[in-house]
């Protein structure tokens, strides 16, 4: 023990709450609870102290603990034991990306009149990874079918699509959308009846019948089940707001905005192109404000998974969400 | 990858000749199909060429109240 | 002024790459091969003329197809081995068998496809066209040579010396492909029904079993590891990361054995200068830019330089050190660093 050094994989980020702690297996995409101590140990440069040190640092009053959980961590692959911690560096706390539009959301209701078309033709050309799509009322299907067709051959990953059930709705019509365009998922809101149709087998597609409502009023839910954990989230939600980073909304009337929840409006797709907005330094704002940055997200445990696309609030100089959650426990 | 090698040795007998050299006869195989792997690939213009789709580091990046049942 | 890129049908490494080009508004054409795909660049619709030699008279190299493509840089990621791109169907009658002619108009234009490979690395490129003039062989007597540690290796078709080498390595040895052709081989057993070959490191601990007679072979000596290391060199550069393959029973000897469910972690690692510099020297006299290179860290703390693969994957080793790879090689080519 006494020359023995015990390193976490970067890949296992212990993260600091105010009541527990947890360490976030990037690799696996699932997360560890522990207390706030070992957190503390944990936060020592582990590559420039032994084991030993460690403990002494603590005065040898956690020796048994330090040695058992050190030893937990290992057995569980989250670290592992090494004589010659020099050659091991720490990533780069760095995030950079290709995409200029990252993901988007666009709301349409019975008095929308932006051509929808070229709209995501222009979020393609912005490289846009992530789309959804909020039909708020009853829509006709043939139109969202010829609608869609920029996603053929679209570098767009996955477009979700919120109809609104109605009694004419063509189960047939689904299905050939979902067949047509791979990156289509579509989720029938206000349904009757609840349930789901297969796709295909190749894609493990289905659709799926809910019957909750999608209205413009939606409140974004908050839950341990919708967290992401990855790589490229964690170093994102380190540097820029994981929600609102690089995403772009458009409302039913075209209004431009950051989210469709939020009040200020930078433009209208009637009138503007989306890439002369998003280039805006005031668009960008709140793409820089960080879940470190703001009040009580800042001592969350779950701050570099959660992504919330709540509006951020000024007051006195502090950054504050609008809505919040409470399962900072 | 599950090495199923012992399950199909006889699919591929290798020869023993002066010809075939030793790393030959360890030979791995893996049984795969193609449903478990569900190919999520489709022709994207902008690389000329096949590009991953329905999968994407943060998914849930726009959240609704609505969760699929299952 | 475009990118060419050397790759084939499906590579998503260099979707990523492409990603970054088109963020910094770069065109591209890629090259994948004889191809339907109209999208795709194709040399058989081109017209070529190159010009050199006597007094008085210039240089050029002219591609063009209707007008001039001018090539910015080059990417040789995947480059395409064979040269039946340039062969089209034609009418023959004569009496000289008609394969031996074939032949010898492949031949030829292996002889041209080799000269545009050698024209195209003349220019800003990165990776190599000639990648199949890597020799596992030779790379591991060159490392030796430069300094490099590489493990006890034995090149044999004698099963008596096998043998001898195995007492020699203490009953534990490993067999690998000398060259790797069977590689992601797929054999289709009915619909949606494949089976994957592939060729790992074997360990041998005995030798009573068959074969008793074969080609010329490959051992080496087994090493155990405290982890594995890959390198990715990029024009000098050395960007490495730990592998710890051991954690897992199945991945103690080849790392592509894995559970999916138990994730093989990695840690970014900084190979010693003295060991970076050696590999410099190696890549320089392969007159390589890019390679995938592996090495084993062993439980005595030795590292053993394994081998290098000119068209490795990087993908792994980018995300999980956090190194942007992808970005690096995108502005590698559009920036036109001089080479270290």
């Amino acid at each position: 023990m006494t020359n023995t050094y015990f390193l976490l994989f970067p890949s296992c980020v212990p993260v600091n709450g105010t009541k527990v702690s947890i360490i976030m297996d990037l690799d696996k995409g699932t997360y560890l609870e522990i207390p706030n101590l070992l957190h503390d140990i944990l936060s020592i440069d582990l590559q420039r102290f032994t084991i030993h040190e460690i403990m002494k640092k603590f005065d040898h009053q956690y020796d048994q603990g330090i040695k058992e959980y050190f030893q937990f961590l290992v057995d569980n692959q989250y670290g592992f034991y090494t004589k010659d911690p020099k050659p091991f560096r720490k990533p780069e706390d760095i995030f950079y990306s290709p995409y200029k539009i990252i993901s988007s959301v666009l709301a349409i209701n019975t008095t929308t009149n932006y051509d929808l078309p070229e709209v995501l033709k222009q979020l393609d050309r912005l490289s846009c990874q992530l789309l959804q799509i909020r039909i708020y009322d009853p829509y006709d299907m043939d139109k969202l079918f010829n609608s869609l067709s920029p996603l053929k051959g679209s570098s767009i990953k996955i477009c979700e699509v919120y109809v609104c059930y109605y009694s004419l709705i063509s189960e047939e019509q689904l299905i050939t959308i979902c067949k047509e365009y791979p990156n289509v998922i579509i989720v029938v809101h206000t349904s009757k009846e609840k349930k789901q149709i297969n796709i295909s087998d190749e894609f493990n597609k289905k659709i799926v019948f809910t019957g909750e409502q999608v209205h413009a009023n939606t409140k974004e839910v908050y839950d341990p089940s919708l967290f992401t954990i990855s790589h490229s989230m964690y170093y994102e939600s380190r540097h820029f707001n994981s929600g609102l980073h690089r995403k772009v909304c458009i409302d039913t009337d075209g209004s431009i905005k950051n989210y469709l929840s939020h009040t200020k409006v930078y433009g209208n797709i009637k009138e503007n192109k989306i890439s002369e907005i998003i280039t805006k330094p005031k668009f960008q704002e709140r793409y820089f404000i960080t879940n470190d940055q703001i009040e009580k997200c800042k001592s969350c445990q779950f701050r570099y998974m959660c992504v919330s696309n709540s509006d951020i609030i000024k007051k006195n100089g502090k950054y504050f969400k609008k809505h919040t959650c409470n399962m900072d426990f | 990858m599950i090495d199923d090698s012992e399950k199909y040795k006889d699919l591929i007998s290798i020869p023993e000749h002066p010809s075939i050299s030793y790393d030959l006869h360890k030979i791995s195989i893996s049984h795969q199909s193609k449903k478990n792997n569900s190919k999520r690939f489709i022709y994207m213009k902008k690389y000329r060429g096949e590009g991953s789709i329905l999968d994407f580091y943060k998914p849930n990046s726009n959240i609704l109240s609505i969760k699929e049942n299952d | 002024m475009k990118h060419l890129i050397f790759s084939e049908k499906t590579d998503f490494s260099v979707n990523r790459v492409i990603d970054w080009l088109a963020y910094y508004d770069q065109s591209f054409e890629k090259f994948i091969g004889p191809t339907e795909n109209k999208d795709l660049f194709i040399y058989n619709d081109k017209t070529f003329s190159f010009t050199f030699g006597g007094k008085g008279f210039s240089n050029s190299s002219k591609v063009y197809k209707q007008s001039q493509i001018n090539t910015a840089t080059t990417w040789f990621r995947r480059p395409y081995k064979n040269c039946d791109h340039f062969l089209q169907e034609y009418e023959y009658q004569g009496a000289y068998p008609r394969e031996k002619l074939d032949y010898t108009i492949y031949q030829r234009f292996r002889v041209f496809w080799d000269f545009i490979g050698y024209k195209l690395s003349e220019g800003h490129h990165f990776g190599s066209f000639k990648i199949n003039e890597l020799n596992k062989p030779i790379v591991l007597q060159e490392a030796q040579k430069i300094g490099l540690l590489v493990p006890k290796t034995l090149i044999t078709n004698s099963k008596e010396e096998l043998i001898h080498f195995l007492r020699d390595c203490n009953q534990k040895i490993i067999t690998k492909p000398i060259h790797e052709v069977m590689r992601d081989h797929h054999y289709e057993l009915e619909k949606d029904e494949y089976l994957f070959i592939y060729q790992m490191t074997q360990l041998l601990e005995e030798l009573d079993d068959k074969p008793d007679i074969f080609a010329p072979s490959l051992f080496q000596e087994y090493i155990e590891k405290e982890y594995e290391i890959r390198t990715i060199y990029i024009n000098g550069e050395c960007y490495s990361t730990a592998i710890f393959s051991q954690l897992n029973e199945q991945t103690k000897i080849d790392m592509r054995n894995r559970d999916a469910n138990e994730p093989t972690r990695y840690f970014p690692y900084k190979l010693d200068a003295s060991t970076e510099e050696k590999i410099n020297v190696l890549m320089n006299k392969l007159n390589l830019n890019f390679g995938a290179i592996d090495f084993i860290k062993s439980v005595e703390g030795d590292c053993f330089f394994l081998e290098i693969n000119p068209v490795g994957q990087y993908g792994d080793v980018s995300i999980f050190g956090n190194y942007y790879l992808h970005k690096k090689i995108a502005e590698f080519l559009l920036n036109k660093k001089e080479k270290k």
